[in-house]
């Protein structure tokens, strides 16, 4: 069998309309998580035992459950409570949670890893709680996330293709649609590949950029 | 006038009490040393005053506000109490100016032209004026420490509180540091500080506090403590960091 360029130029644009749903999936996945990822994290280093316990609580069920279960549970499970939803909102509930565990625990990470003293400092200039995080204690703690949380992104674009399995359109499924009318898995699982490493190598070698920048700044 | 007052605290850390029944009355404008071995309960005392650290039992009068009542605001307090730290924790993320300005802005509810002119007073008063624009980083020790000193006096307290400022420093630059502290105690600020200083205690303290095993042992001018100790427990220690 010869490697046929012709059904990939062909199909191009097809794979291309899935790309713009991954994006979207990702971008709207990184969005929601790393916004209700913060909260989750703010809320495990709380003193307050209402907000950590649910917040621990919370962030343990996303880590340690796989996320395809996560979107075999919304997709498939919650209609038998009557809550119905579409392939693409299922996939992107099920993600955002998982990016929300996975970002609280990096949150929580690097803001316990900032030395104890900058807490007192602040604390010790009559600053209030939201003061401290805003003005001394996040913008330090940005930096030591930036390299876990572009791991993560990474990761969160290449796992939307799961999103695949429970039928919602992006790149994955366009691949398979486009395999199944014309029966060439080579190279279109070549090519999709290819889009997926073009997302996000770029993305990976920012990544290590950004780690040895670390070495040399505070 | 009587600035802090103290009545029978303690404070446990786990099983470890590191404050075992303290009261000590402090009044404005005086400078106190304390002085202690390690693990004596010296920093966490100080600690206590602006209640970094939340004491188990007894109370802690601040400018006539009980810090331990529920209705007290912590953090009003804690404007009117300055405090510097052994590893000067300046913001590594903000400039030296800013650094200054922050809590004045933010806090103190200042213009920012107002902060700033006040930051290079102060600057020029622990006289490095030219970092004003530099980080943290690009610091020596001795220098960040006199960022920090003018960082907490920027809030204009009614107390400062050193937690051993100088022993983080390199022997060289210990010296611009304790004149900075000298300056300020002749200028009639309240002063509780932490240090193993014997000189910078015998030389400005009108009362240096010796203390060991959460409790204070003794206490009294810098004359009578250092050539008069009446405990043993006191030679003992002196003996040990004048020799």
């Amino acid at each position: 069998m010869m490697f046929d360029f012709d059904v990939i130029a062909k199909n191009l644009p097809y794979l291309l309309s899935g790309v713009k749903f991954t994006l979207a999936l990702a971008c709207l996945v990184i969005v929601i998580g790393t916004f209700l990822g913060i909260v989750l994290g703010l809320s495990k280093l709380s003193k307050n035992r209402i907000l950590r316990y649910p917040a621990n609580f919370i962030v343990e069920l996303t880590r340690d459950t796989p996320i395809i279960m996560q979107m075999f549970f919304i997709f498939f499970g919650l209609p038998a409570l009557g809550i119905r939803l579409k392939t693409f909102p299922s996939a992107a509930l099920a993600m955002s949670f998982f990016a929300a565990g996975n970002t609280a625990e990096i949150v929580r990470g690097a803001i316990s890893s900032l030395p104890a003293g900058q807490f007192d400092a602040a604390k010790s200039l009559g600053m209030n709680y939201f003061q401290m995080m805003i003005y001394v204690i996040i913008p330090q703690a940005l930096r030591r996330m930036m390299p876990p949380m572009m791991g993560l992104f990474t990761t969160l674009i290449k796992d939307t293709s799961l999103a695949a399995i429970i039928g919602a359109f992006e790149l994955t499924r366009a691949g398979q649609e486009v395999i199944e009318r014309t029966f060439r898995s080579l190279e279109i699982y070549l090519v999709v590949a290819a889009i997926y490493f073009i997302i996000c190598y770029p993305l990976s070698y920012y990544t290590r950029k950004v780690e040895k920048a670390r070495v040399t700044g505070y | 006038m009587v600035m802090i007052e103290v009545k029978d605290i303690h404070k446990s850390f786990g099983k470890v009490k590191a404050l075992n029944g303290v009261s000590c009355t402090i009044q404005k404008g005086e400078v106190v040393v304390i002085i202690g071995p390690s693990g004596s309960g010296k920093s966490t005392f100080l600690r206590c005053l602006n209640h970094l650290e939340k004491i188990d039992h007894g109370t802690i009068i601040i400018d006539r506000i009980p810090l331990t009542d529920s209705k007290t605001h912590i953090h009003k307090v804690r404007e009117e109490i300055g405090m510097v730290f052994q590893q000067f924790n300046l913001f590594p993320h903000l400039s030296v100016l800013r650094n200054i300005t922050l809590a004045q802005i933010k806090v103190r509810k200042r213009s920012s032209e107002e902060a700033e002119q006040i930051a290079r007073n102060l600057l020029d008063k622990v006289g490095i004026p030219e970092k004003a624009d530099n980080y943290p980083f690009q610091l020596s020790g001795g220098q960040q420490q006199r960022v920090a000193i003018a960082r907490a006096l920027a809030m204009q307290p009614k107390i400062m509180l050193f937690d051993e400022p100088t022993s983080a420093l390199d022997p060289e630059m210990i010296g611009e540091v304790l004149d900075v502290m000298k300056n300020l105690a002749r200028e009639g600020m309240t002063m509780v500080v932490v240090s193993h200083e014997m000189g910078f205690a015998k030389e400005v303290a009108d009362r240096v506090i010796f203390m060991d095993e959460g409790k204070i042992v003794e206490e009294g001018t810098p004359d009578q403590l250092f050539n008069n100790p009446r405990e043993e427990r006191t030679r003992v220690f002196l003996s040990k960091v004048l020799k």
